[in-house]
């Protein structure tokens, strides 16, 4: 467990099926708050799935998900992004043939509260996080290259005004001189007091990132710790670092 | 520019309506007034199935749910006496809500099994009013269906609807076909609109910003029914006689083909589509056997060459003749 102070998100004893299949066995673990947290593991052992879980979009079998202090498992996803959490589906979901503008107002869909004042001073404070995205509002989004459509996709979510973000796969498909500056944003939205649960399958980057690393084998947790601490264990070297 | 586009577009629109509300005033044929009288219908039920597109999927209940829109404002007439200005309104309900048993079992399906799965829930329901000889009159369907009960303003004399003027039916017709294309317009612009249009793009990522696609798909889809059942009753009280085989699948793939012709991605697409179609059908009158022939080719045609529909031709020349001039110069 890592040591901090509150915890963000607390996820105890999950069970998840597709139909009879098992996703995801028995899993507990927390997200420290203002931490960065990734969740690695092969394909198929469950971690898309643990995410989808959070965000309402998944059924339990059996378990409970706490955030902050209310339990959120059974809502719907309208209530828990509300509740604050934002998720970043994996291979960069866009809305293709609507705007970029359009996109980051579809983010804040759940915020039916929201007036178009303030919807328009949040757009604005998006786009002075990614500037090039100013440029292309009015673009389709298909129209956008792999790194971009990234951050557009990020972007979209930060539009719900998230405490908590889910990630899934933000690194996929993107050049190796795009990865370090999407490594960067996620650090500064970080700094900035966004509690990231991600799931990466770039391990350099998520060791470099994280404060604390969860490993998932077939629906279940394998080994936790510090990335600096689980580099040096033998799992992680024989499995992920291939040495 | 933009502005003054917008402009000449209000200012065409309201033109040509004008000439059509002014049509009676010159041909009061018999003959013409009844094309123009079932073109306003069709308009009614192709531009609800686009609206019902604008989420996504084709629904091929569409034509079944318009006849039960016909069905259930005549038995409301004819059974219980009702008049069409209630039967109507309440026929528009009752289908809305058969429409929820019509396609709750849909629903969990997308693309060409949402299409097929429509196709099935509603020629169940056609094929209730084939056996069904009480209340619904099997395969002869139903006969004498009220014509609308006179329409009274002070000061002026009654209106009758009656076999021996058609004008009544024109301007009824005609003013519920604008009504229902403004409401449509409206919806389509609106939230449920946008709501949509993100389902449409990509139903998993609207679950992921927290839409309820089920729901909204199922809003999106009732609507649709409403508007079919509007066109319906209007069908069945002009008529006076409706048949299960009047709404049978071969309608509702020409209501598609008015559709996917005049283009689903603008409004307008579907309204030049009827119109077009539905004047080409009465000049090939005399070649009616090729009727269908002619319009898989026309069909085929726009699919390669014009993707968008022909309410996109205008768009399409401008921007060639904008490259002409760019070459020229
Ligand atoms: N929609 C689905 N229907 C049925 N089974 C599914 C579905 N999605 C995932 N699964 C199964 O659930 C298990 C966990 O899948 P999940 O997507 O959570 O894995 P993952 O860890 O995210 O993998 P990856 O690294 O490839 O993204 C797998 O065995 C997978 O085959
Ligand atoms: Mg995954």
């Amino acid at each position: 467990m890592p040591e901090s102070g509150q915890t963000c998100l607390k996820l105890k004893n999950l069970k998840v099926h597709y139909g009879s299949l098992e996703a995801v066995h028995d899993v507990s673990f927390d997200v420290p708050t203002e931490k960065i947290v990734s969740l690695l593991g092969a394909n198929g052992s469950g971690k898309s799935t643990i995410l989808k879980a959070v965000s309402g979009l998944m059924k339990l079998t059996r378990g409970e998900i706490w955030f902050q202090e209310s339990r959120i498992d059974g809502r719907s996803p309208q209530d828990i992004i509300l509740k604050g959490i934002a998720h970043v589906p994996e291979r960069r979901a866009l809305f293709p043939h609507m705007t970029v503008s359009d996109n980051l107002l579809m983010g804040a869909y759940s915020r039916k509260r929201a007036t178009k004042k303030e919807l328009e001073k949040d757009t604005e404070e998006v786009y002075q996080y990614f500037p090039v995205l100013r440029e292309k509002r009015k673009s389709l989004a298909i129209t956008l290259s792999g790194g971009l459509g990234e951050q557009l996709a990020i972007a979209r979510a930060l539009m719900a005004k998230p405490k908590l973000l889910l990630m899934d796969e933000p690194l996929q498909g993107i050049a190796p001189s795009v990865v370090r500056d999407i490594g960067k944003l996620i650090n500064d939205l970080n700094r900035r007091g966004i509690t990231i649960l991600m799931v990466e399958h770039n391990i350099s980057m998520s060791f470099e990132l994280s404060d604390w690393i969860y490993i998932l084998e077939t629906g279940e947790l394998a080994i936790q710790g510090a990335p600096e601490d689980l580099s040096q264990t033998e799992y992680v070297k024989q499995s992920y670092l291939g040495v | 520019m933009k502005r003054r586009n917008l402009l000449g577009k209000k200012v065409g629109i309201a033109a040509v309506i004008v000439a059509f509300g002014l049509l009676p005033v010159f041909t009061q044929s018999p003959y013409w007034m009844h094309v123009f009288i079932l073109m306003w219908i069709y308009i009614i039920v192709t531009a609800s199935l686009r609206f019902t597109i604008t989420m996504g999927e084709w629904s091929f209940a569409h034509v079944p749910l318009m006849g039960m829109g016909g069905y259930a404002s005549a038995l409301l007439a004819m059974k219980l006496g009702l008049s069409f200005w209630v039967a109507l309104p309440l026929a528009v309900l009752i289908t809305a809500f058969i429409a929820v048993f019509v396609y709750l079992p849909c629903l969990p399906t997308t693309g060409t099994f949402f299409f097929f799965a429509s196709y099935a829930f509603g020629e169940v329901m056609r094929l209730c009013w084939v056996r069904f000889k009480n209340p619904f009159g099997g395969p002869a369907g139903l006969l004498f269906i009220p014509a609308p009960g006179p329409i009274r303003i002070p000061g002026i004399p009654a209106i009758e609807f009656g076999p021996l003027s058609k004008i009544p039916y024109y301007y009824t017709v005609f003013v519920f076909m604008l009504l229902s294309l403004l409401i449509l317009y409206r919806l389509e612009q609106s939230r449920l609109g946008r709501i949509a249009e993100a389902v449409k793009e990509s139903n998993l990522l609207a679950q992921f910003v927290g839409i309820r696609v089920w729901r909204y798909k199922m809003v999106i889809l009732l609507i649709g029914s409403a508007f079919a059942a509007i066109g319906g009753s209007l069908y069945a009280h002009y008529t006076t006689l409706i048949m299960p085989v009047d709404f049978y699948w071969g309608l509702g793939i020409y209501i598609i083909i008015y559709t996917v012709v005049g283009g689903t991605r603008h409004f307008g697409g579907p309204i030049v589509g009827v119109f077009l179609f539905v004047l080409l059908r009465e000049l090939l009158r005399p070649i009616v056997m090729y009727v269908p022939l002619v319009y898989g080719l026309i069909l085929a045609g726009t699919l390669v060459f014009l993707p968008e529909g022909l309410i996109s031709l205008p768009e399409k020349i401008s921007a060639w003749a904008m490259k002409k001039k760019i070459a020229a110069a």
